[in-house]
C-alpha cells in the first residue's frame, strides 16, 4: 500500500513549482497558571520491586520528517501494545490508515486531496486550514496534529475492545497549551471513551527538561530542594530530590489549572509523580478522577512503571511501543525517501541525515 | 506488489484448500531469505500467534508449501523460533525480570528444510523429485494430510511394515514399510535396552510372514520372545498372532537326563497307565511317545498354563522327527510344530575342527583320520569314539608319528565335544537286558522349513559355545538348502534370519568363552555377503554395534536406530540423528536406507502385535 502510494505522491511533488517558506520555530511554552500541591505527605519513596502485576495497553507515536524545498512530509507511526491477538498493532496497519501530513504549495495539496489513492494523507489541520505555504504553524504543531489524532484513534480502538485496565500513553495525558484546544478535545474524547470502557489512562512523559511543574514552591518545599526558580526545571529538581542510585518515586502531586482565564477550565486536574531511575527521570500522570477511582493502586501503577524501567531508563511498556513505533516510521521513511529520490526531487541535508538514521535503525 | 501477482498469491491459499492438501498455517516469511540451493535448503515461515497457539509447532513435523511458481513441496521443520516482544525491541529491564505474557503474542517462525516437490497441477500423477524450484516469500504453508505426506515422501506401499511415520513427537497415519528387496540387503537395528528392538523385530517377523509369499523367518531366540508370537497381545493389533509356529528344539544329553523322569511320567499318562513304567514294544511308538512327551515338556516351559489338546508325532525308525501339537494358550489355539534337534556325530564330524576350533592346527588337519582310527574299534558314534580314544592313542602315536602333546590335544578336545551333549542324543533306559534306546534325535529336512521357525536357544544363555555350535550348524544347513535350490535353477525360497542380541554371536575381544564364535561370525559374514542371490536376508538387532564386525555394519544396507547413545549411532554412521534419538520414546526409530527417497524416515513401531515379555 505505502510503496505504491508513495510513488503516486512523488509524482505530485515532482510537479511542485514553488518553494516553501521556512516555518517559524516553536517558542517556549507560555507560563501556565496552574497550581501544584503535594498529596498524602511523604513525597519521596524508594521503589523496592514487587510482582509483575499489571498488564496495560500501551500506545506511542513516533514521528519523522522528510523535506525538500517544495514540501515537507511528516510521517507518524503509532504502535499499540497488548490490544489483541498480536502483541503489537499499528497505525498505519490494522488500526488505521492516515499517517502522513503533507505541507506543500496549495495547488499540490488540492490535487493530492482529490486523489483517492492517497487516502493516507493529511493536508489540513484539524481546524480546516491547509498545510500550505501560508500555514501559521511550526513543525511541532504539524506533528502534534497527526500524532495526537492517530494516538487518540488508537485509544478509541482500545476503548472499543473494552475489558478495562490501564492504558499507558507515551506523553502527557493531554496537551496543556491553550492554543491546542482542538487537540485537547480530541484527546479528551478518547480518554473519556477509555474511562467509559473501564480504563484508567496513564501518561508517561520522558522529556521533562522544559517542564516546570516541580518548580512550584509547594513542590520544592515538599521535596526539600532549594533552587533558584528562575533557572528551574523538573529534570533538575527531580534528580536532586532523589538519591542517584536506585529507583525512587516522588509524589503524588496534584496539578490544577486555575486563574482568571476561563480557557483553562477545559483542562481537568491531573495527578503526577516523578520517577528517578538512577538519576534519570520521567513523569507519570493521570487524571485526578482516575487517581481517586484507583485509590491506593494509583501509586502502585506509578511504582510499577518505575520498577520495570529498561536500559533506556523508561518503563518497559513504553519502551516496547516506542521501539516498535520507531521501527515502523523508519521503514516508512526509507520507502518514502526511495520514492521521492526516484523522481529526482531534492531533499534537505537534515532529511538525508534522518534517512541515514532510519536506515541504521532498520538494520539493527 | 504488482497487480498481477496479488491474485496469484491469493489463489494459492484457495488451491491448497480446494485440493484438500491440508490446513493452512501461514506464509513463507517476507522478512527472510528463502534459500533452496545445493548446500543449503532453508525456508522460514511466519505463523501468527493465534494459529501457533491453536495448531502448535513441532520440531521434525512435516509441512507443505505451495509456491508462486506452481510447485507444491514437502518439508521438515528443523527449527522453531519464538521471541518475546522484549527481544524483538531489544529491551532489557534494569531490575524487574520481564514477566509480561502479552509479549508472547509474536509470530512463531518455523525453519523448514524442503525435501521433495511436485507440480501443484499434476500432483496425482507426479513422482516426487528433490526440490529444484525456488520458494518465494509469501508462498502458502500448510500442515499436510497423511496422504500428501506419504505421496511426497515416496514411501513404499508394499513390504514389511515397520510402523507409522513419526514426526514432531506424534505418530501419523502413514505406514512406513521396508520393501522385500531391501530385506535381502540386510537390516541392522540398534538401540539401548528397552528402546523397543525386540518388539520391532517380532512385529517385522509377523509382517514378513504376511507380506512375503512362502517366506521362512528363522529366529535365533535366546529369550523365548518369538515363542510368544502365537499368543494375542493386550490390545488387538494390525496382525493376528500366528496360527502355526515351528520350533527347532536342541535336545542335549543334559536335557534328557534332567527330564528323564518327566518324559517317562508324561509318556505313561499318554498311554493311560499313570505312574506305570514305560513299556512299549513297538519302536516307532516308543519314539512317538518320547517326542510327544518332549513336546508337552516344551509347552509347559514355554507357555505356562497352556494345554496340549492333541499331539501327533512323526518318526523315522526310532528317530522322533517332528511333533505337531494343538496348543490352547492365551485364549486361542495354535499349532506347534516341534522339531527335536540334535547332531549326529557321523554326519558332522568332518566339520568339528571348524565348529570347535580348540584343536591344534596339526590335529585339525588329520582330524578325520584320527576319528576313523577310534571309530574302527567300535563305530562312528561319539560314545564309541570317546570310549576307544585311549586304545587308539597308541596307534596314532605309532602310525602317524604324532607327538604325545598332539594326541593329548585330540583326546582332550574330543572329551570336551562329548561334554557338550549335542551329539548322538537319544532317550534310553537301562534295563536288565542292557541299555534300551527308545528314541533318537537328529536334524530336520531344512528344505521343508517354512513360516516362523524359532531356534530355541533359551537353554544356552550360559553355554555360549554350545549355542554357537547350534547356530552355526542351523545357519549353514539353511544356507546349503537355499544354495541347492539356486543350483537347481529354481528361485530360492525367501528366507529371513532374525538375530536379536546379535552381539552375542560375535567374538568379543579377550573373552575366552568366545572360542567358536569366530565360526559363527564367519557364517554370518557369509550369509550377509552371499545371501542376496539366494534370497536370504538377515535382520540383526543389538544394543552394542561396537561388538559386531565391520563387514556386518558395512553390508547391512538398511539401518534402523532407536534410542541410543551418540557413540552407538556413530558406529552405524547415523550420528546426524543423535539429537532426535538420544532421548527418544521407546518404539521411535529412524530407518536409514537406500530405499527411501529422503534417505531416512522416522517412525514409531506398532505396539506389540503379539504377546510381549516385558523387561
Amino acid at each position: 500500500m505505502a510503496v505504491n502510494g508513495f510513488r503516486v505522491l512523488a509524482d505530485y511533488l515532482a510537479s511542485a513549482k514553488r518553494a516553501l517558506k521556512p516555518l517559524r520555530v516553536r517558542e517556549a511554552e507560555d507560563s501556565r497558571p496552574y497550581a501544584v500541591k503535594p498529596l498524602e505527605g511523604a513525597p519521596v519513596r524508594r521503589v523496592e520491586g514487587g510482582a509483575w502485576r499489571f498488564a496495560p495497553v500501551a500506545v506511542d507515536g513516533s514521528t519523522r520528517k522528510l523535506a525538500g524545498p517544495h514540501f515537507s512530509a511528516y510521517v507518524v507511526g503509532v504502535a499499540v501494545y497488548g490490544l489483541g491477538e498480536k502483541a503489537v498493532d499499528f497505525i498505519p496497519g490494522g488500526l488505521g490508515r492516515r499517517f502522513l501530513a503533507l505541507r506543500a504549495p496549495r495547488e499540490v495539496l488540492t490535487q493530492v486531496e482529490r486523489d483517492g489513492r492517497l487516502d493516507f494523507l493529511i493536508v489540513k489541520r484539524s481546524d480546516g486550514a491547509y498545510l500550505d505555504e501560508s500555514c501559521d504553524c511550526t513543525d511541532e504543531d504539524i506533528f502534534d496534529e497527526v500524532r495526537v489524532s492517530m494516538e487518540s484513534e488508537a485509544l478509541l480502538r482500545v476503548a472499543e475492545r473494552g475489558g478495562g485496565g490501564l492504558a499507558v500513553v507515551d506523553g502527557p495525558i493531554y496537551f496543556d497549551h491553550w492554543a491546542k484546544t482542538r487537540l485537547l478535545n480530541i484527546r479528551m474524547a478518547a480518554v473519556e471513551g477509555l474511562r467509559r470502557a473501564g480504563f484508567a489512562a496513564v501518561g508517561v512523559v520522558k522529556r521533562v527538561d522544559k517542564s516546570q511543574k516541580l518548580c512550584a514552591q509547594e513542590a520544592l518545599d515538599a521535596l526539600s530542594v532549594e533552587v533558584d526558580r528562575r533557572y528551574c526545571n523538573d529534570a533538575y529538581v527531580a534528580s536532586n530530590a532523589a538519591p542517584k542510585s536506585g529507583i525512587y518515586l516522588m509524589g503524588p502531586f496534584r496539578l490544577s489549572y486555575a486563574g482568571g482565564d476561563l480557557r483553562y477550565y477545559a483542562f481537568p486536574d491531573k495527578v503526577f509523580w516523578y520517577a528517578s531511575v538512577h538519576g534519570s527521570v520521567f513523569r507519570v500522570e493521570m487524571l485526578h478522577d482516575d487517581f481517586r477511582r484507583l485509590g491506593g493502586e494509583a501509586e502502585e501503577v506509578a511504582a510499577w512503571l518505575a520498577w520495570t524501567a529498561t536500559s533506556r531508563w523508561i518503563p518497559y511498556v513504553i519502551d516496547v511501543v516506542d521501539a516498535h513505533a520507531k521501527r515502523l516510521t523508519a521503514n516508512l521513511l526509507i520507502a518514502l525517501r526511495e520514492a521521492v529520490k526516484s523522481r529526482d526531487i531534492p531533499l534537505t541535508y537534515d532529511s538525508e541525515v534522518e534517512f541515514l538514521n532510519a536506515l541504521r535503525e532498520h538494520v539493527t | 506488489m504488482s497487480l498481477e501477482l496479488k491474485p496469484r498469491v491469493d489463489a494459492l491459499r484457495h488451491k491448497v484448500e480446494e485440493k484438500g492438501l491440508g490446513e493452512v498455517l501461514g506464509r513463507v516469511s517476507p522478512g527472510e531469505v528463502a534459500s533452496v540451493g545445493a548446500d543449503e535448503r532453508r525456508v522460514v515461515i511466519d505463523v501468527d500467534f493465534e494459529t501457533y497457539l491453536r495448531a502448535g509447532a513441532r520440531i521434525g513435523e512435516y509441512l507443505g508449501v505451495a509456491t508462486i511458481l506452481g510447485s507444491v513441496m514437502l518439508g521438515r521443520v528443523v527449527e522453531v523460533r519464538r521471541r518475546h516482544v522484549a527481544h524483538i525491541a531489544h529491551i532489557q529491564t534494569l531490575y524487574a525480570p520481564v514477566e509480561d505474557p502479552e509479549g508472547l503474542k509474536t509470530p512463531a517462525q518455523l525453519v523448514l528444510e524442503p525435501l521433495t516437490e511436485c507440480p501443484m497441477d499434476d500432483l496425482d500423477k507426479c513422482e516426487p523429485t528433490p526440490v529444484y524450484t525456488p520458494v518465494d516469500p509469501l508462498s502458502i504453508v500448510f500442515r499436510p494430510s497423511p496422504e500428501f505426506i506419504a505421496k511426497m515422501l515416496g514411501l513404499p506401499r508394499e513390504g514389511i511394515l515397520l510402523g507409522k511415520l513419526y514426526a514432531g513427537g506424534f505418530e501419523l497415519h502413514v505406514e512406513v514399510r521396508l520393501p522385500e528387496r531391501a530385506m535381502y540387503q540386510h537390516v541392522l537395528v540398534v538401540g539401548t535396552t528397552g528402546a523397543g528392538k525386540t518388539v520391532l523385530l517380532k512385529n517385522m517377523a509377523l509382517s514378513t510372514i504376511n507380506a512375503v509369499r512362502n517366506a521362512t523367518v528363522l529366529a535365533l531366540d535366546l529369550q523365548g520372545d518369538y515363542l510368544l508370537t502365537t499368543l494375542p497381545p493386550e490390545a488387538p493389533g494390525v496382525y493376528q498372532p500366528l496360527d502355526e509356529i515351528t520350533v527347532l528344539m536342541p535336545v542335549t544329553r543334559h536335557l534328557i537326563d534332567r527330564h528323564r523322569e518327566d518324559i517317562q511320567r508324561i509318556a505313561a499318562r499318554i498311554l493311560g497307565a499313570e505312574d506305570a513304567p514305560l513299556d512299549v514294544i513297538d519302536e516307532g511308538e516308543a519314539a512317538e511317545l518320547v517326542g510327544r512327551a518332549l513336546a508337552e515338556l516344551f509347552v509347559e516351559g514355554a507357555y505356562p498354563g497352556a494345554k496340549v489338546l492333541d499331539a501327533e508325532a512323526r518318526t523315522e525308525g526310532i528317530q522322533a522327527v517332528e511333533v505337531r501339537a494343538e496348543v490352547e494358550a492365551g485364549g486361542r489355539v495354535f499349532t506347534l510344530r516341534l522339531l527335536p534337534w540334535a547332531m549326529r556325530f557321523e554326519e558332522v564330524y568332518p566339520e568339528i575342527p571348524r565348529l570347535f576350533p580348540f584343536f591344534s592346527e596339526r590335529v585339525s588337519m588329520i582330524f578325520r583320520r584320527l576319528v576313523d582310527m577310534a571309530a574302527r574299534r567300535g563305530g562312528l558314534d561319539i560314545d564309541a569314539v570317546v570310549r576307544n580314544l585311549d586304545a587308539a592313542a597308541e596307534e596314532m602315536r605309532r602310525s602317524l608319528r604324532l607327538h604325545q602333546s598332539q594326541v593329548d590335544n585330540f583326546v582332550r578336545g574330543m572329551n570336551m565335544i562329548y561334554e557338550t551333549g549335542l551329539f548322538d542324543v537319544s532317550y534310553a533306559v537301562a534295563e536288565s537286558t542292557g541299555r534300551r534306546v527308545f528314541a533318537t534325535f537328529g536334524e530336520p529336512d531344512y528344505m521343508e522349513l517354512g513360516g516362523l521357525v524359532v531356534v530355541d536357544l533359551r537353554g544356552f544363555r550360559e553355554a555360549p559355545s554350545v549355542a554357537s555350535a547350534v547356530v552355526y550348524r542351523v545357519l549353514s544347513r539353511v544356507f546349503e538348502a537355499r544354495d541347492e535350490e539356486l543350483a537347481r535353477g529354481a528361485a530360492p525360497s525367501p528366507t529371513f534370519i532374525f538375530i536379536d542380541e546379535a552381539h552375542y554371536y560375535f567374538p568379543q575381544e579377550g573373552a575366552r568363552e568366545d572360542f567358536n564364535k569366530e565360526v559363527v561370525e564367519a557364517m554370518i559374514n557369509k550369509l550377509t555377503r552371499l545371501g542376496r542371490v539366494r534370497r536370504m536376508g538377515v535382520v540383526f538387532a543389538t544394543h552394542s554395534p561396537a561388538d559386531l564386525n565391520d563387514l556386518v555394519i558395512q553390508l547391512t544396507n538398511t539401518k534402523i536406530a532407536m534410542r541410543s547413545e551418540p557413540k552407538v549411532l556413530e558406529r552405524v554412521d547415523m550420528s546426524e540423528y543423535a539429537g532426535e534419538l538420544a532421548y527418544a520414546q521407546s518404539g521411535v526409530a529412524v530407518a536409514k536406507s537406500f530405499i527411501y527417497r529422503t534417505h531416512a524416515v522416522t517412525f514409531k513401531t506398532l505396539p506389540p502385535q503379539t504377546r510381549h515379555r516385558e523387561l
